[in-house]
């Protein structure tokens, strides 16, 4: 999983309050970092999509705030800021959480991630 | 400038919306390719049309992308036939001739529609073209192997009308001379299916999904999500173009490929190997008794081809989604896999997509399934030995009408303005165009019809989004015929056609019984 899909995924279990769908706690035991092709166009499309405030809060909690330091908001001119878009692409498209899980911060319903991959799917009882 | 279009001779019902959509796709306006001064379907695969400079320059981008195109040609010259075109070149202008072939070398190459030229006679036809040609004063000259120019003679031999009769060599419809501009090269030769390493049972054709990929307006950079991705076949075209690509099934069993799972199979797979081999052992005793040694040998060679067919099969088992990406060179473009489930999909209201597209499971091959118990008041879901990680969620049957409508109301609201949603619908044959579902947020671009066997046919629907949803107007899904489906018509009885048969054949037996007795 990606920091970008974690950025656009919510809960969707049917005891979890409103507010607290967004975002989904990140738990991971096995990080990559990969090699995704720099698209500058998408990055810049992107950026005022993400919400600023969960990206930083998804690098914290898997222990990478230090290494990749953002600031709370997005930078003024930051389509001609090579760096931060360098940055961002880095951030959002080529960490990749090979295990670990979501977990709903409403109801604490953990959704596993294996080979990249989350399983989102409930269980009859858990749907809206 | 007038530009000859060659297109491919299958899928004639998608040949122009593909058109259409990469004109859009690289912002070339162009109303006279509207469907209405075109006769659809095709024909013939020859048509010419009249570009601009900025549209000239973009041949090489659409051929490209293009699926359907063949290629494209600047023509010098053509005629009914071929004495008229041997007038017409004579009649040239020099001036014509000099800007392309000015103390060049040369070399004709024949591409011929519907018959096929013998070497016998393409050769004598080369030759009294070539001597209509201002050849002395041009200073042409032939290199077979690297010429600098190449000359092609295009015939066309299309029907006219329905008549099946084959037209004569000496009457085409139209013959050719012209430099080619640009072709495009054959999807399957990198893409098709065949050498693919992980396919599953409905695995869209390479063809197929490019043209799909240009129809969703698919380009670097894109935002593109398929719904049912199963082995992911829609969203390789739209990775080699450079997308950024989300796929989502709800049956983990291909999306995952287990491991656990996957462990018991390759267990049952060996155990049964075994017992295979045994029996495999035994008969070859008993050949050898017999003293056959030519079927003996017959037999080995039959148990060896099963043997390796086996352990091929075993390899595809541990395959998954992203092998299909390393084998292509484009596991550097982003894709996510996700397990989920569209009607109660997880995606955050505030993401836009570009581009949806998909290929519905209509209940044929792929169950159209939902998350959900069957019984409402269900106990607890199956869980294989209590482990959260592998939890299979119950599933229940959805109608396809009803997952179309889920899917159309996840479009409405997921999807920028000006992006495009292309889904499957089947249908039987004889399906109206009026009868596909509409929404107030979309506008149907095009409906491409393909016949499959038994009376079955499928509709891919183009549709692109014009206003923004509104959630107080979500009562505009109309659906005008909740009964999309391949399966048989039901008669009044309430029986299908097979079982209307069997009805009868018994009534006979049990007629021709009683008079028996009689």
């Amino acid at each position: 999983m990606k920091l970008l899909t974690h950025n656009m995924l919510e809960s969707q279990v049917k005891t979890c309050p409103e507010e607290k769908r967004f975002p989904l706690k990140i738990v991971a035991t096995e990080i990559e970092e990969t090699e995704i092709e720099f698209q500058r166009s998408f990055i810049i499309n992107i950026i005022p999509k993400i919400d600023w405030g969960v990206l930083r809060g998804a690098l914290e909690e898997m222990g990478l705030s230090e290494k990749y330091e953002i600031g709370s908001k997005v930078p003024e001119n930051y389509e001609e800021d090579e760096t931060f878009l360098q940055l961002a692409h880095h951030i959002l498209l080529e960490i990749e959480i090979i295990t670990g899980k979501f977990v709903c911060r409403g109801t604490g319903r953990e959704f596993p991630i294996e080979n990249k991959i989350a399983n989102m799917l409930l269980t009859s009882e858990e749907l809206n | 400038m007038k530009y000859l279009f060659v297109f491919r001779w299958q899928l004639l019902d998608f040949v122009l919306p593909e058109l259409r959509s990469l004109f859009k796709l690289y912002n070339l306006p162009r109303p006279e390719l509207a469907s209405e001064t075109l006769a659809e379907p095709l024909a013939t695969p020859f048509h010419y049309f009249d570009l601009n400079d900025e549209e000239a320059k973009a041949i090489d981008k659409i051929c490209s992308r293009s699926v359907l195109i063949h290629s494209v040609y600047r023509v010098l010259e053509q005629g009914e036939s071929l004495s008229e075109l041997h007038e017409n070149l004579k009649k040239l202008p020099y001036e014509v001739y000099q800007k392309d072939l000015y103390q060049k070398t040369f070399k004709f190459v024949l591409y011929s529609f519907n018959y096929r030229w013998k070497s016998k006679s393409k050769y004598p036809m080369f030759d009294e073209i070539g001597k209509c040609l201002p050849h002395e004063r041009l200073g042409l000259e032939v290199d077979l192997n690297k010429p600098d120019v190449e000359l092609f003679v295009l015939f066309d031999y299309s029907k006219l009308g329905k008549s099946s009769k084959l037209v004569p060599r000496d009457k085409p419809r139209n013959v050719y001379l012209a430099l080619q501009i640009g072709c495009t090269g054959f999807i399957d030769t990198k893409y098709g299916l065949k050498r693919r390493k992980f396919i599953g049972r409905t695995s869209m054709r390479a063809d197929l999904s490019f043209l799909i990929a240009n129809y969703a307006l698919v380009k670097p950079g894109s935002l593109v999500y398929d719904p049912f991705c199963g082995t992911g076949s829609l969203l390789i075209p739209c990775s080699v173009h450079g997308a950024v690509s989300f796929a989502s099934d709800i049956d983990w069993r291909t999306i995952k490929g287990d491991q656990e799972l996957l462990d018991e199979k390759k267990k049952k797979e060996t155990n049964q190997n075994k017992n295979k081999n045994k029996n495999q052992n035994e008969n070859e005793n008993q050949n050898q008794n017999q003293n056959q040694n030519q079927n003996q040998n017959q037999k080995k060679k039959g148990n060896k081809k099963k043997n390796q067919k086996k352990s091929n099969s075993k390899e595809i088992d541990q395959k998954r989604m992203r092998l299909n990406w390393e084998q292509y060179n484009i596991a550097d473009k982003p894709l996510e896999i996700i397990l989920m489930d569209l009607t109660n999909n997880n995606w955050n209201s505030r993401i836009k997509f570009d581009a949806i597209i998909c290929d519905p499971p209509y209940g044929i091959r792929e169950g159209s399934k939902q998350l959900g118990s069957k019984k409402t008041n269900e106990g607890q879901s199956k869980e294989i030995k209590g482990s959260l990680k592998y939890r299979i969620p119950s599933k229940k049957q959805v109608g396809v009408g009803e997952l179309i409508q889920y899917l159309i109301l996840f479009a409405a609201k997921f999807l920028n303005i000006g992006s495009r949603l292309c889904y499957w619908l089947p249908s039987r044959v004889g399906f109206k165009k009026e009868n596909i579902p509409t929404h107030v947020c979309f506008k149907i671009i095009d409906v491409c019809q393909e016949k499959l066997s038994g009376g079955n046919m499928r509709n891919l629907i183009i549709m692109e989004k014009i206003i923004e949803f509104d959630p107080l107007n979500s009562s505009h899904l109309i659906i005008k015929d909740s009964n999309y489906s391949f399966k048989k018509k039901i008669n009044e009885k309430g029986m299908s056609r097979k079982k209307l048969a069997y009805e009868n054949r018994k009534k006979k037996m049990i007629q021709k019984i009683e008079k028996e007795k009689k």
